[in-house]
């Protein structure tokens, strides 16, 4: 196997910084992503995590130039290999997406056309961005379905989406992305409706492709157990703000920020039946009116007056680490209590 | 009272007629097994976990537990009482005794009622009382209380909607409680709240659960026991503990080693299977497992339904590639306990 480097310090091929997405309601402007920072190494598996509205998929829209109104990037960069991506005219940015980066989306159902055989989708993809013969092109599809594991491309090629398994179909999205020989994917939940052993398979795909294919991958997801797997930095959100970066071993076994630790400590797969579960009272804020205080603190098993006070630092441990929060030197928080799953006798 | 367990389901068969593809012609229909042949117990106090594949029958399972269909064959007992073909008005005292929570909470609650008016419903049909104090103590077993009696299921969280709805199962004091994949919508904060409630209910109260999901690590924290469906049949059984550990049939060790993390096998050592689960109208001869088996053996995997063994953890597999001297009688298998 490859050995991919850890930090892509030098020359990111994605590089976001102090990203904002405002999107205004009746109550006032929502800042659903609040100063993000990210970057996405050549060759690299990076992981998005936080729960259910941290902003994850916005991210990956603005990223991707498909923020839809009234949501709209209010401040911040995105580079892509060194371009600045919000300087390009929306025709040039449309070129790109598609060929030099692409997604995964959340919802595989939704994001076919239910009324067109998946190979016609495929090849409406690939025309928009090459000027392949006809020809070459159903060669293209073929080869795709081929490559991302589907057994019988022809066939598969006429089936509509509803005449898919969920695996297949996830597939099929997946084959869509590469079609155009992208540098950077980005996979939004790939697998969250899918089962274990159908999961497994994707996500050796995913593997795969980034180990054989040189791609990059953003992956976003709310199961750590998919990031471990997977990733080698893990970004975690909370209220629309990156709150730790590690690697994915730096969070499992020494997280510095208190809701990474709390987040471990819920995981079933952390305790036997014996021990209730770790649990976080409250929910995640919606954050209209940002006042300077740790947008963690009123669910913080160890919040201070100044938590409440002053907006909290982003302190750095090492090359990679980093968690925006007072305390994150000083506390010793505990990661992944030894999980009595699986360590046993396994083939 | 009697010895008998809480729950027993023995050889349950539920077959659904269906149509074979969406443009067959009526004549041929087809039939779906999507249960064939399970049996297993659940005594006061325990919770048994289901897993398996998706449309492998764990469902199925519930509904004929909750008597929501009818089986097609075998027998269904409560306290010992076979309720298999019991009519609805002979039902209606046991169903008080069996109560169910749902995944999806947003279309299980009425939207029209208050929280107060929800957990009512179920205290009037059965004649029970009902006024505010005793709402309010319901709700306080699911940590709930003044702020939320008045609100609508839409001015709740995804937890609190749950919790809702765990609320209005245990509102008649039930002994068991068949949970579908209760927690699986929920972000890991809040999924970790409602199993600690459950367990408390189970600790506390004595409660029997069959609880249903697709995430390991959910049945192996919070069952004592665990049941591994594949098309329709159980295929593995036993304590969670020794099963997790140490899986028997190929299947289970292919089920545990694709969970994602540290808390599966490392990457290495995962077991990847070949395709998907065959479609159950036309489920494959022999093992229903062998088109994706790592293991096969050859013919007599195409040919045989294998035999039960017995497993070192105290439980059961079935599966030809298990040594010949732990085979055990099918009707045993669903006896066999820790
Ligand atoms: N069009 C919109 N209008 C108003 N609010 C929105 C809109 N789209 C997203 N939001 C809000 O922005 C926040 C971030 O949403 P986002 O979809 O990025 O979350 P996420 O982290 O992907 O969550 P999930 O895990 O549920 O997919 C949420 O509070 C969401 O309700
Ligand atoms: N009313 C019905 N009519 C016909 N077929 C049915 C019916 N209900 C279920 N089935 C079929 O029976 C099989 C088992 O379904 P069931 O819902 O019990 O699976 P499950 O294990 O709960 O799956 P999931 O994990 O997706 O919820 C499936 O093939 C399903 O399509
Ligand atoms: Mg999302
Ligand atoms: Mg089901």
């Amino acid at each position: 196997m490859r050995l991919i480097p850890i930090s892509a310090a030098t020359d990111p091929l994605l590089e976001v910084r102090d990203l904002q997405v405002r999107i205004p309601t009746r109550r006032g402007d929502l800042l659903a992503v609040d100063g993000v920072d990210l970057t996405v190494g050549a060759g690299e598996i990076v992981g998005v995590v936080g729960e259910s509205g941290s902003g994850k998929t916005l991210t990956a829209y603005a990223i991707m130039g498909l923020l839809s109104a009234p949501a709209v990037i209010s401040r911040g960069v995105i580079r892509f290999r060194g371009q600045d991506l919000q300087a390009l005219a929306a025709e040039e940015r449309g070129r790109m997406r598609g060929s030099a980066m692409s997604m995964v989306f959340q919802e595989p159902l939704t994001a076919l056309n239910p009324v067109f055989p998946v190979g016609t989708q495929i090849r409406d993809v690939i025309r928009r961005h090459t000027n392949l013969s006809d020809r070459s092109i159903r060669g293209r599809i073929l080869e795709l379905l081929d490559h991302v594991g589907i057994a019988g491309p022809e066939r598969v090629a006429a089936a509509y989406p509803f005449e898919l398994s969920g695996g297949m179909r996830q597939r099929i999205l997946i084959a869509m992305a590469i079609a155009c020989g992208p540098s950077l994917v980005i996979a939004d939940e790939p697998t969250t409706a899918l089962d274990t052993t159908i999961q497994a398979q994707i996500l050796e795909l995913l593997r795969r492709l980034v180990r054989d294919d040189g791609i990059s991958l953003l992956l976003i997801s709310h199961d750590f157990g998919i990031v471990a797997d997977l990733c080698q930095r893990v970004y975690v959100m909370y209220a629309g703000q990156v709150v730790e970066h590690a690697t994915a071993g730096q969070l499992f076994d020494r997280p510095r920020h208190p809701y990474t630790s709390a987040l471990l400590g819920c995981m079933p797969a952390a305790r036997d039946g014996d021990a209730p579960l770790d649990t976080i009272e409250g929910t995640v804020p919606t954050v209209i009116d940002p006042k300077a205080l740790c947008r963690f603190a009123d669910r913080c098993g160890y919040a201070q007056a100044r938590c409440t006070e002053q907006s909290p630092p982003r302190q750095t441990f090492g090359v990679v680490q980093d968690a925006l929060c007072f305390r994150a030197a000083e506390l010793t928080l505990p990661g992944l209590v030894t999980p009595s799953l699986t360590d046993g006798v396994l083939p | 009272m009697s010895d008998e367990p809480l729950l027993k389901v023995e050889n349950l068969h539920v077959h659904f007629a269906t149509r074979r593809g969406l443009l067959a012609s009526r004549r041929r229909m087809g039939q779906v097994k999507a249960v064939d042949g399970v049996s297993f117990e659940v005594a006061s106090g325990e919770a048994f976990g289901i897993v398996g594949e998706s449309g492998s029958g764990k469902s199925t399972i519930a509904a004929s537990v909750m008597r929501l269909l009818r089986p097609t064959a075998g027998r269904i007992l409560i306290d010992g009482l076979d309720i298999t073909h019991l009519s609805e008005a002979a039902l209606r005292p046991l169903r008080r005794e069996v109560q169910m929570v749902f995944q999806d909470t947003k279309s299980s609650l009425n939207p029209y009622l208050t929280v107060e008016q929800i957990v009512r419903e179920p205290l009037i049909t059965y004649g029970l009382p009902s006024d505010r104090v005793r709402i309010l103590e319901i709700l306080a077993r699911v940590g709930l209380g003044e702020a939320h009696i008045d609100r609508y299921s839409n001015q709740l969280s995804g937890g609190q909607r749950q919790r809702i709805g765990i609320a209005r199962a245990i509102a008649l004091s039930p002994r068991l409680i068949v949970a579908d994949e209760p927690v699986s919508a929920l972000d890991v904060s809040i999924q970790a709240q409602i199993l600690n409630l459950l367990r408390s209910l189970r600790k506390e109260l004595g409660l029997g659960f069959v609880l249903i999901s697709h995430d390991i690590s959910v049945v192996s924290y919070f069952c004592q026991r665990v049941g591994v469906m594949y098309l329709g049949r159980l295929v593995e059984q036993g304590p969670t503990a020794s099963v997790m550990r140490q899986p028997s049939h190929p299947y289970t060790k292919a089920l545990i080693s694709a969970v994602p993390g540290r808390f599966g096998a490392r990457a290495e050592r995962r077991i990847l299977l070949r395709g998907e689960a065959p479609d159950p109208i036309s489920p494959p001869r022999g093992c229903a497992f062998h088109t994706r088996c790592p293991v096969k053996m050859g013919s007599i995997c195409e040919t045989f339904p294998p035999p039960y063994h017995r497993t070192a953890g105290g439980g059961w597999a079935a599966c030809h590639l298990l040594s010949s001297q732990s085979q055990i009688a099918e009707s045993q298998a669903g006896k066999v306990m820790i």
